[in-house]
């Protein structure tokens, strides 16, 4: 069933997302184009002066274009994740899908799984329309190239130092930001469901406001226990301040593992938070 | 004969208003029955509480001797009295979606009936008319071999000759052995399609008896309804 329900909630959102995905790219490609027509020194020299300034300011007229886009795909990715989790189970939609016969723990975990979706493909298209916009392509590999061989040339020379300083293995290390990553977005995706679950505890008639009250208040618990993580780590970690005066590598994998551990206690919190408001608490209006 | 909905004791409050005070309550299996009172008397609260989208205040209900839950959302097919679908998927897909999730979903009857109306299955629920989407949503729960029908004011708002085709539509494609549930306050609508039928006002259960008996009796559900309700 939670392959189901990820498979139609992907074709809606899919449907709405799609014409600004294209958009984006279509003003990429368009930008580009003008930008590389102006360029042109035989263009220069042989068409007539107002043409050539009418495609330049086309060409700066697109790349503001291009911004608004831009933040419109990042701003549409968070909407649509927070947007669909609401309308879907909390509005007249609710009507269909509270009455599956699925569990609500599949019901949350279909939206989460499609919110990741969505915003790796926005990620993607975020950065191959950058890519697009940017042109310099040999430049852009080069920069990449010259990337790759600074952090080998890093991890030659220091490679021991790092590997002291971190106290684990540096792959062991990257692995961890890597899972760093995907708790935190996790803990984002869910902070947002719970704040529209909990929303509509706080009112009935204003729901989008309570939605954001709900957000803040979450938000606010979560720098509380954080606060109370470190006050913790403080006193349970052996040599703790000596830790952090000494060695930053230390330091900073105590943040890590801290936030790593941190960030999966509040989105199984948080998951099951969602899970109760939609078995005990629904109350469809 | 078993019971497919039983309440024991049922009882919800919105805050302090009491939309269904304490009721008792067994239906049948394998019955038409109406679930009759004016506007505001809690026909809509309790069929909620059966479709699980309201969770009772006080008491219990049970569907096939279940709590609404995954189990009973299996055999329970809900017709709200709103619009519920995505407005903007076309209907083929709103049909591959009740097939991906009720076993009991008949996607051939689905479009034979589509067919009957001359409504393109291709086309998105927002291009038809008010009508035709009501009768869209009522042919997707009909389309269901479910055992309890909970069908919410099917016949409120629509012009007598889609009364006719709504209640003619849930008469024919029903299971024998289901029993369904049809709220309304046009009694003399429905009547001739009820075996059963239940008074509710104000929260409470007034009268639960077979259209037969009242038969019998020399009246009519709806005589005795404008004689009960009388303002």
């Amino acid at each position: 069933m939670l392959g189901k329900l990820t498979k139609h909630e992907f074709l809606t959102v899919g449907r709405m997302a799609l014409p600004t995905y294209i958009g984006v790219l279509l003003i990429a490609v368009v930008g580009r184009f003008l930008t590389w027509l102006t360029s042109r020194k035989y263009l220069i020299d042989n068409v007539p002066k107002t043409f050539v300034k009418i495609i330049q300011i086309l060409s700066s007229l697109l790349s503001t274009i291009y911004v608004i886009a831009f933040i419109a795909l990042i701003v549409m990715t968070i909407f649509l994740m927070v947007y669909r989790f609401y309308k879907n189970f909390f509005t007249d939609e609710g009507y269909l899908m509270n009455t599956l016969p699925v569990r609500p723990a599949s019901l949350v975990t279909s939206k989460l799984f499609n919110s990741w979706i969505w915003i790796i493909f926005s990620l993607i298209i975020a950065f191959g329309s950058l890519y697009i916009t940017l042109g310099h392509y040999d430049q852009l590999i080069d920069m990449f190239k010259n990337l790759g061989t600074a952090i080998s040339d890093v991890l030659d020379r220091e490679g021991d130092f790092i590997r002291d300083e971190l106290g684990v293995p540096i792959w062991v290390f990257v692995v961890e930001l890597v899972f760093l990553a995907l708790s935190y977005v996790t803990r984002y995706i869910l902070t947002w469901y719970s704040s529209v679950g909990f929303g509509m505890l706080l009112s009935k008639k204003h729901k989008v406001l309570g939605t954001l009250i709900a957000y803040l208040i979450l938000e606010i618990v979560s720098y509380i226990l954080v606060g109370i993580y470190l006050a913790v780590a403080a006193e349970v970690v052996p040599n703790y301040y000596d830790i952090i005066n000494t060695s930053g590598g230390k330091a900073l994998q105590l943040v890590v593992v801290g936030s790593l551990v941190l960030n999966t206690i509040m989105s199984g919190l948080l998951f099951w938070f969602d899970c109760f408001i939609m078995k005990h608490r629904l109350n469809i209006d | 004969m078993a019971n497919i909905l039983e309440c024991k004791h049922l009882k919800k409050q919105y805050g302090s208003f009491t939309a269904l005070k304490s009721i008792n309550l067994e239906l049948p299996e394998g019955k038409v029955i109406g679930l009759l009172g004016p506007n505001g008397s809690g026909k809509t609260t309790l069929i909620k509480l059966a479709s699980g989208l309201l969770l009772p205040t006080a008491g219990e209900i049970t569907i096939n001797g279940n709590k609404p839950g995954v189990e009973s959302k299996k055999i329970v097919a809900y017709l709200p009295e709103r619009n519920y679908l995505d407005l903007s998927r076309k209907i083929s897909k709103q049909i591959d979606f009740m097939s991906d999730f009720y076993k009991d979903f008949n996607a051939e009857r689905a479009y034979e009936m589509l067919d009957r109306l001359e409504i393109d299955p291709k086309r998105p629920l927002k291009d038809l008319s008010k009508g035709n989407r009501e009768k869209v949503q009522l042919i997707l729960v009909m389309s269901r071999d479910a055992k309890l029908y909970l069908l919410d004011e099917p016949i409120g708002g629509v012009d007598p000759a889609a009364r006719d085709y709504i209640l003619e539509t849930i008469i024919d494609n029903h299971p024998a052995d289901s029993t369904v549930l049809i709220s309304t306050h046009l009694i003399a609508d429905v009547e001739p399609v009820l075996d059963e039928f239940v008074f509710i006002r104000e929260g409470e259960i007034l009268q639960h008896s077979s259209v037969a008996e009242v038969k019998e009796s020399g009246k009519t559900v709806d005589g005795l309804f404008r004689e009960v309700f009388r303002c």
